[in-house]
């Protein structure tokens, strides 16, 4: 049976005296952090106790529940019991989990298979304990947005000189909590009571209400490296920020880089040998989650992870005296806690570079992305760089302003079906074209060229590709485009879409109504130009501006030439997020955007 | 003395009735050098499509034991020599080495040897590799270093069981076509020459090739099948099943004895099917027949269920529903009876369908329990006799001289619609209730009959979606949309909507909106028969779009967006000279789509579109306008896709109507402003 809240079926419901809205679950979930002197520093253990009471029918549907094992920890005394009985331990079996990105790691999930399926009504229980390698990975606990929480306590128990305080993410809004001291040895943290939150789209964190970092305090001092200068320290007792590594001396890296130009052409040939030759498969094993392999074990295998070919970079360059450094990235969407900071915000590592002036990044892992430009995951973020002479954090801007994708197609009224069509790609767009080129043949690299375009235009599609040009920075080919529907002609006129991009659905116009960031995949810019050979029309030279250029906009000016006319479209939308009033306005160039699809550029047929 | 003469005896006696079949092979490291007598480059450009060509591909499975008695234990060994080429570093799968087996496994050896283009060869076995263990089982990895293309990887491992745990397969399906091209593929088979086979025939009067061997000194025969020059499987729009098309070679032990043990597989289909039987059909302990004894439930069930119904069809259909909506799939290998089935409301596939047949069967309908075999285990070969073959549950309902077939225990799926796997396939019946069981031997066999599967499903497969525009003065359009869907599709979209919540469920409702760009404000929306797999699903949306007219003095321009078609131009092309597979469409497809546009009365349309039609043997398109009034156009459109099985060379004909939908698209229609009417 499922719930579904159709008007002829709510008669039904209010028949059998059933709330018109029914909780899936009511979640209990109690996770003791037992902190203790030991030696010269501190032990970590917890005990985690989750009780979960299936109230929906479809809630009976779960057969199994995950109890994570990362390597930094390890998972004993599972316990489990469902209703009255309890579980044995054939009950709980582990497997190493498949990740696309990760080929060898030591990190478990224990599941809990349920032996027979849970009655409605029922209650699960289950608990395991956590000892932990280092204090630093006391994770960040996020409280989970489901139906519905009940309570989730964290209690930290520590040395009467440690003191927790909690830095807290809340994507949403407030969420509330209490925070409790229990003499001078226990702390509490809890949350009570909260329903779902509704899913939003453009929305990454739907799945929680918040994320709550825990610093331990003793005195003035952190001793769970929260803050950057902890984490620095920390981070430099695992491995050298100051790597270095010759080359073998018969390489044709090492004839090369003496003779560059300059430093960065150095870095260059650099970057350009490790993303060509070093494949990536992340071996994830002991801190190789966190921790870079040696640089010569990287070189030596030619295989590694994205910390593994940044930290071959930088040991390869500083043999050179060319100081890069690594720099922690998130791709996706963090949660940020204003000064604070915790190893797993990161996924991803790429280089710094400062030549003197500005910071100068670069990704190894982006196997078709040249040097000087950057991957549009790793634009936007917030890279703490590991710089030996001291952290810092930097925004990672655009490294250039140029469209991703530029379409110039020449086109006459008479044959708009097979337009000739000039288009540019660069940046991500350009590494996915080299990418298909490398590994698709035929009408599987056909296809996928057709539509890398195609689905950022409307009513326009492009076919019949060749390569025209290869470079480092951009891909040129030359295809045929067919506008048959694109323009639109009547007796008496044709008109011409001002809005030819396909750039969002309008699920975006649901984020009016709501306070939250939105969060986009991927920013865009792209180019249009349209040369139109159109004897016996006449048309008025304009110029629209939607938005605003500089943080979502759309641009179209149409310049009339001898029988002909010139329609420039100029696309940007500028950042991944919106905040704010960047959100109003990102929301206000939507609905414009969608406004002006009726706002048609009219050509007129000259009267014979 | 005495005593030990006797003992003597006794052993001489045990040894000399053991029959023993001697392990004989043992895997051998190559010792050549992998890439002799080849071009590499040649090679490099040949295979330019793929990341990589296996080269060879070995396998054998060796058992070994004595017949009867003590002596050597029953074991079994499973080697495997791939060698291959690697096109793409960057395909992980080639690139690195992954072995699993169960922790009972004894990895007697494993190797892996990397022949670099420039002739370095670099050797590995199992102190290299990484060694992950979950819950009941080992894998192996590891990742090879220095890969480049044109790099010849080769892997081998020797793991040995004792047969006691886990206990052997007892079939063997073995493909013999991959997803990258294959040069040599080899597999044998040795078994001890007191065992017996069967093989299946791949086609009707068609085994795969093979040959036998006979080592009489060791007790040995060695099944070896090979293939050369293996083309990689390809993935293609309409295709039929995999084992309908590729090569592979199956067979199974029919009967064996070792160490005391013996194994007889059935020699019949209805020994097979009463395997099946103990599972779907048995009823509290000990007691044999399942009809002898029904349930009081299952009476007052069914007499409830047919309350109202006109005729055994609506019975039956109503059942079949009540069935798939109250009961609840779960895997469950407990020989249990039907009875606390009935009552937990939960089982296996084979108890819902035999709960099923017992409700049809106090309905007054005569029906039976069918096991059916599925298209994607490849031809059914009646003489290959084997579970595998035949494991798919189904009921067969007589009425009114006609065969119906029910599978209750697809949620959703509409009664008389048949999965597209097992249309025109082959069942077993299990015959009438009535029927004399004819020797002592045969009592607990139920008889059975071969039956056929219809070759087209008995529900409809389509879709029908009626739009009402209407366009006011102003540009703004309301639009009232009804979809009317049956067959797979009603089932694909019930399947979605099942169990959501409120949000969840306006969520999906909305990605049914035809038109989805712009302003769209969704007024209503409605979903009728939702529960009742039986009708029609109907979805029903209200809403108004506000960007699709541009209204000018002169002239409106309406841009009809998804209207009509898809808006956006997204396609794959696909390529007739280039497809390798036969056609096969399983169901008819049949689309339409009836619109009607008002529009003010002091609009006229310009130019009303042309008619489309298209026809050819796979089916057809069509495109009709009609003003039906001065200020309504009423449009029908339809696709049509005919069931088929057919040659590749037939696909450009196909193409026509697939490949052209856009025929059917009308982009824009222009109406001219007349305020003087």
């Amino acid at each position: 049976m499922k719930l579904f809240f159709l008007f002829i079926t709510l008669p039904l419901f209010v028949q059998n005296n059933l709330s018109a809205i029914e909780n899936d679950i009511s979640y209990d979930h109690v996770s003791v952090f037992e902190i203790k002197a030991k030696n010269e520093g501190f032990s970590l253990n917890s005990k985690t106790e989750i009780s979960i009471k299936h109230l929906s029918k479809r809630s009976t549907d779960i057969s199994y529940y995950f109890i994570p094992e990362p390597f930094y920890s390890s998972v004993y005394k599972l316990a489990a019991k469902l209703g009255e009985k309890r579980l044995g331990k054939s009950t709980f079996s582990f497997t190493y989990p498949k990740s696309k990105d990760v080929f060898l790691q030591d990190g478990k999930i224990h599941i809990l298979n349920l032996p027979r399926k849970i009655k409605q009504g029922e209650q699960l229980f289950y608990s395991y304990r956590k000892s932990y390698s280092d204090l630093t990975f006391l994770p960040i606990i996020k409280i989970p947005n489901l139906d519905y929480l009940n309570s989730y306590k964290i209690i930290i128990k520590h040395p009467s000189d440690v003191k927790p305080e909690f830095s807290f993410f809340l994507p949403a809004g407030d969420v509330e909590y209490t925070i409790k001291p229990v003499g001078k040895k226990q702390t509490e943290l809890i949350f009570s009571k909260i329903d779902k939150r509704r899913s939003l789209p453009y929305f990454p964190f739907n799945g929680m209400h918040a994320a709550v970092l825990v610093k331990l305090m003793r005195g003035q001092s952190l001793i769970n490296s929260a803050s950057p200068e902890s984490f620095m320290e920390w981070y430099g007792k695992q491995i050298s920020l100051t790597p270095s590594l010759a080359l073998d001396s018969e390489s044709a890296l090492s004839a090369a880089i003496p003779i560059a130009e300059n430093d960065l052409s150095k870095l260059r040939l650099i970057h350009d040998y490790v993303r060509e030759n070093v494949r990536y498969i992340a071996d994830t094993r002991a801190m190789g989650a966190f921790i870079p392999r040696q640089p010569d074990i990287t070189l030596g295998r030619l295989y590694g992870d994205c910390k593994d070919k940044a930290y071959a970079i930088s040991a390869i360059a500083r043999n050179y005296d060319i100081k890069v450094n690594m720099a922690l990235v998130s791709t996706e969407p963090d949660y940020s806690f204003k000064n604070d900071i915790h190893i797993t915000q990161f996924n991803h590592v790429i280089c710094q570079y400062n030549d003197g002036e500005n910071d100068i990044f670069f990704d190894p892992t982006a196997k078709y992305c040249e040097f000087g430009n950057l991957p549009d995951g790793d634009i936007g973020t917030h890279a703490f760089i590991l710089d030996p002479d001291g952290y810092r954090y930097a925004k990672i801007t655009k490294p250039n302003n140029l469209p991703g994708i530029e379409l110039i197609v020449d086109a006459e009224m008479d044959s708009l079906i097979r337009a000739k069509a000039t288009i540019t790609l660069r940046n991500d767009y350009l590494g996915d074209a080299v990418r298909a080129l490398n590994e698709l043949k035929k009408i599987d690299l056909e296809n996928y060229l057709s539509n890398l375009i195609t689905s950022h235009f409307y009513k326009i599609s492009v076919d019949y590709f060749s390569l025209i040009e290869q470079r480092q920075d951009a891909i040129i080919f030359q295809a045929t485009a067919d506008l048959s529907k694109f323009l639109i002609s009547s007796k008496t006129k044709t008109y011409i879409p001002r809005t030819p991009f396909t750039v969002f659905d309008n699920q975006i116009l649901e984020r009016e109504k709501d306070d939250y960031s939105i969060y986009l995949d991927n920013a865009f810019r792209a180019k249009f130009i349209l040369n139109l050979k159109a004897d016996g029309f006449s048309g008025k030279a304009t110029d629209t501006q939607i938005g605003t250029t500089n943080l979502a906009g759309l641009n179209v000016s149409v310049t009339p030439e001898k029988d002909s006319f010139k329609i420039t479209y100029d696309v940007n939308i500028e950042n991944k997020i919106y905040h704010d009033k960047n959100k109003k306005l990102f929301i206000e160039f939507c609905k414009s955007y969608y406004t002006n699809k009726t706002n048609l550029i009219a050509l007129e047929r000259s009267s014979q | 003395m005495k005593n030990s003469r006797i003992y003597l005896c006794l052993i001489f006696l045990v040894f000399l009735g053991c029959t023993t079949s001697k392990r004989i092979i043992y895997m051998k490291k190559p010792t050549d050098v992998a890439n002799t007598g080849l071009d590499i480059d040649d090679f490099i450009e040949k295979y330019e499509d793929y990341d990589g060509v296996y080269l060879s591909i070995n396998e054998t499975i060796e058992h070994s034991g004595t017949k009867q008695g003590a002596g050597e234990p029953w074991k079994y060994v499973r080697i495997r020599q791939i060698k291959y080429m690697v096109l793409n570093p960057d395909n992980e799968r080639l690139t690195t080495l992954k072995l699993s087996a169960s922790e009972a496994a004894d990895f007697e050896s494993i190797y892996s040897r990397v022949t670099y283009p420039d002739g370095t060869i670099k050797e590995y076995d199992s102190s290299n590799y990484i060694m992950e263990e979950n819950s009941g089982s080992r894998i192996y990895k590891f990742i090879y270093p220095n890969i480049v293309k044109g790099t010849i990887i080769e892997e081998g491992n020797s793991v040995s069981y004792n047969a006691w745990a886990p206990r052997p397969p007892l079939e063997h399906d073995i493909p013999l076509q991959f997803n990258i091209p294959c040069l040599s593929v080899k597999f044998k088979y040795a078994y001890p020459d007191w065992w017996h086979i069967n093989y299946k025939k791949i086609a009707k009067y068609r085994n795969y090739p093979f040959g036998i061997e006979k080592d009489e000194k060791n007790h040995k025969r060695i099944i070896t099948v090979s293939a050369q020059n293996v083309g990689a499987i390809k993935n293609e729009l309409y295709t039929p099943a995999f084992k309908e098309l590729a090569n592979y070679f199956q067979f199974m032990i029919t009967s064996l004895q070792m160490n005391g043990t013996s194994y007889y597989a059935p020699s019949s289909w209805s020994k097979v099917a009463s395997t099946f039987e103990k599972y779907a059909m048995k009823k509290g302990g000990g007691v044999a027949g399942f009809f002898s004894d029904p349930t009081k439930e299952a009476k007052t069930m069914t007499e409830n269920l047919i309350v109202g119904c006109k005729n055994n069809i609506e019975r039956a259909y109503k059942i079949v529903e009540a069935v798939q909506k109250s009961f609840e799939i779960i895997d469950d290998l407990e020989v249990n009876d039907l009875k606390k089935v009935f009552e937990n409301k939960k089982g296996n596939i084979y108890k819902i369908t035999g709960i099923t047949q017992l409700l049809l069967d106090y309905a007054g309908i005569n029906s039976k329990f069918c096991l059916v075999h599925s298209a994607k285990d490849g031809y059914f070969d009646e003489t290959y006799i084997q579970y595998s073959q035949m494991n798919i549950p189904a009921v067969m309902a007589e009425i009114d001289g006609e065969h119906h077939f029910f599978f209750p225990y697809i949620k959703y799926l509409s009664p008389g619609h048949i999965p597209e796997h097992l249309l025109s396939e082959t069942a077993i019946m299990f015959a009438d209730k009535k029927s004399k069981r004819s020797t002592a031997a045969n009592r607990f066999i139920r008889p059975t009959k071969m039956i056929k599967l219809p070759d087209e499903t008995q529900s409809n497969n389509k879709v029908v979606e009626h739009y009402d525009l209407t366009i006011a003065e102003d540009g703004l359009i309301k639009v009232k949309e009804k979809k009317i869907l049956t067959g797979y599709m009603s089932y694909y979209i019930r399947k979605e909507l099942d169990d959501l919540k409120k949000d969840e469920y306006d969520k999906v409702i909305r990605s049914f909106l035809t038109y989805d760009e712009g302003n769209v404000e969704l007024i209503s929306h409605k979903v009728s028969n939702l529960d009742s797999s039986t009708k029609e699903l109907i979805l029903e949306l209200e809403y108004t779009i506000d960007n699709l007219v541009t209204v000018t003095p002169e002239e409106v321009i309406f841009q009809t967006g998804g209207l009509f078609s898809p808006i956006s131009l997204k396609k794959y092309k696909v390529s007739s000279k280039d497809r390798e597979n036969p056609i096969r469409v399983y169901y008819d497809e049949s689309y339409e789509k009836q619109i009607s546009i008002k529009f003010p009365f002091y609009w006229s349309l310009s130019e009303t579109p042309e008619q489309v039609e298209l026809k050819n043997d796979f089916g057809a398109i069509t495109a009709n306008f009609e003003l039906s009034d001065t200020s309504k156009l009423k449009v029908s459109q339809s696709r049509f896709l005919k069931r088929c099985s057919e040659p590749k060379e037939r696909f450009s004909e196909m193409l026509e109507i697939i490949g052209n939908s856009s025929k059917l698209s009308v982009p824009t229609l222009f109406f001219t402003v007349n305020p003087s009417n």
